[in-house]
């Protein structure tokens, strides 16, 4: 399985040298928070090793290898944690060495829960992708993640009507529930939501993959 | 004797398409070849052995054991020639080959460059740089370098000039100096066959029509030509295929001892090319 995720790394060895350069400039000029940042990062790794295979239609050469379709799935999921580490680990070495060097007085360095929320993010961009993907292919995938950021662009906007408008006492409770719980519970909470979320996942894909037919 | 490949009654359905309860022995230390017209079967069959497809029913054994129960030890001992390129194509071939080299317990990287060498594929260029020739060089390069017991080949000299065609069969027949060694390969240029092959397995429409020694194949079939006034519904029943015209006819029988006493010294008996056999059975009795 190592080498199956290493494999994703040496196919993104041009893509790595691109999140090297946007970490260091988003870093130092921070228009987004630096959980956000890595975030990005994270979910492009992903989709950008899933255009490599797609491309060359690699499962047929996958499949040739000695490996276990079940190993060929597990390995993606490995690498989705990789690639958040990386991205949020690539983050936290660029603002502590800005921190250390020159960073003005509101300059935010990343801190231990960024590492929960970027990996989370991450893992859960890609256990929403991969079922799907496997399922109905590349381009449907595509057009679904394109509506789901569509929806994350006016989701502020739907949350402060549901917020002012209709669920105005649930959400509240909720969102007072959440301030009054402390950031290691919420994390705690943010990190198992995420690994349910994942085996679930893992698991479908898992039975997906093993009925294709290449 | 020992079989590198058993498959028995394997059967794949698809929407216009189904293999029908196949069964084929693959000899352990001989090359077999597969023929088949276009569309006939071969990839599917090369598929389901592979593990590539699931199968509807039936069973693969490779060296003895169930591929779908023992795909990772029996993967290790197979090296596979695809029909076309699936490597990354944005890579070179030396980064390529770093990315598939620790997949295999025996990866033997000498052997590897001798290979790319004697091949002269070169390792700097990318694989989409490559002509279809280096392709199938490189992919054969690979399938040769981890030493492998069982070659197993899909349409390799399809689209190839005859100079890379005829290097790729001096390959195999090097390969097989190890008596330990298998190779089976599909193709439908069945010239290659005759030159290298021990055994033909024969697929049409999804139905495997024989499978043999290439001796015992010259020996049933043959082709006989003659005045059409030999043919009446006795002797057509020993044609596997007929071609009347207005001079007379030609035809491929399966029973060539039967047919050539049969026929005597009135029509013309010789010997059968596997392209006639390919031909003559695809085509069925049908007139032109």
């Amino acid at each position: 399985m190592y080498s199956l995720v290493m494999k994703d790394f040496r196919l993104l060895k041009k893509t790595l040298l691109f999140v090297v350069i946007y970490t260091v400039a988003m870093t130092i000029m921070q228009p987004l928070p630096p959980a956000a940042t890595a975030s990005i990062v994270g979910w492009l790794l992903i989709l950008n090793a899933n255009h490599f295979d797609e491309k060359n239609r690699s499962d047929m050469f996958l499949n040739s290898l000695p490996v276990s379709r079940k190993q060929i799935v597990s390995a993606k999921y490995a690498s989705f944690f990789a690639f958040g580490l990386l991205s949020v680990g690539a983050s936290a070495i660029v603002s502590w060495a800005m921190l250390w060097f020159v960073a003005p007085d509101d300059f935010q360095v990343v801190q231990w829960q960024d590492f929960v929320i970027v990996i989370s993010s991450v893992m859960l961009a890609g256990a929403v992708f991969y079922p799907l993907y496997y399922k109905f292919g590349g381009q449907y995938v595509r057009i679904a993640m394109l509506g789901l950021l569509f929806l994350g662009m006016i989701s502020a906007n739907i949350i402060q009507w549901l917020v002012t408008q209709r669920f105005a006492g649930t959400i509240g409770g909720v969102l007072q529930l959440l301030q009054s719980t402390s950031l290691p519970v919420m994390m705690l909470y943010l990190a198992a939501f995420t690994c349910i979320v994942t085996l679930l996942s893992w698991k479908l894909s898992t039975v997906i993959y093993q009925k294709k037919d290449f | 004797m020992e079989h590198a490949i058993q498959m028995q009654h394997v059967s794949k359905r698809y929407s216009g398409f189904a293999l029908q309860d196949i069964s084929l022995s693959v000899k352990k230390g001989f090359i077999t070849g597969f023929i088949g017209p276009n569309g006939s079967g071969k990839s599917t069959t090369i598929r389901c052995i592979m593990n590539l497809v699931r199968k509807d029913a039936g069973s693969v054994h490779i060296f003895g054991r169930d591929i779908a129960r023992h795909e990772r030890e029996i993967k290790q001992r197979i090296g596979f020639v695809y029909d076309e390129n699936y490597f990354y194509e944005d890579l070179t071939v030396a980064e390529m080959k770093k990315l598939i080299a620790p997949f295999y317990e025996r990866w033997d990287d000498g052997q590897f460059r001798t290979y790319l060498e004697q091949f002269e594929v070169p390792e700097r260029k990318k694989i989409k740089e490559l002509s279809k020739g280096m392709k199938m060089k490189f992919s054969l390069a690979v399938a040769l370098s981890h030493h492998a017991d069982l070659i197993i080949m899909d349409e390799p000299t399809s689209g190839l000039d005859p100079v890379f065609r005829r290097e790729i069969l001096n390959i195999l027949r090097d390969f097989l100096q190890d008596e330990e060694k298998t190779v089976f390969f599909s193709t439908h240029i069945t010239t290659d066959l005759e030159q290298i092959a021990d055994y033909i397995a024969f697929i049409y429409k999804g139905r495997m029509v024989f499978q043999t020694d290439k001796e015992s194949l010259a020996e049933s079939y043959g082709l006989i030509k003659g005045p059409k006034e030999l043919l009446d519904g006795d002797t057509k029943k020993y044609f596997v295929g007929l071609r009347v015209t207005d001079n007379g006819f030609e035809g491929l029988t399966g029973d060539l001892a039967t047919a050539s006493r049969l026929f005597g010294g009135e029509a013309l008996v010789e010997k059968a090319t596997l392209e006639d056999i390919m031909y003559y059975t695809a085509r069925g009795n049908d007139r032109v």
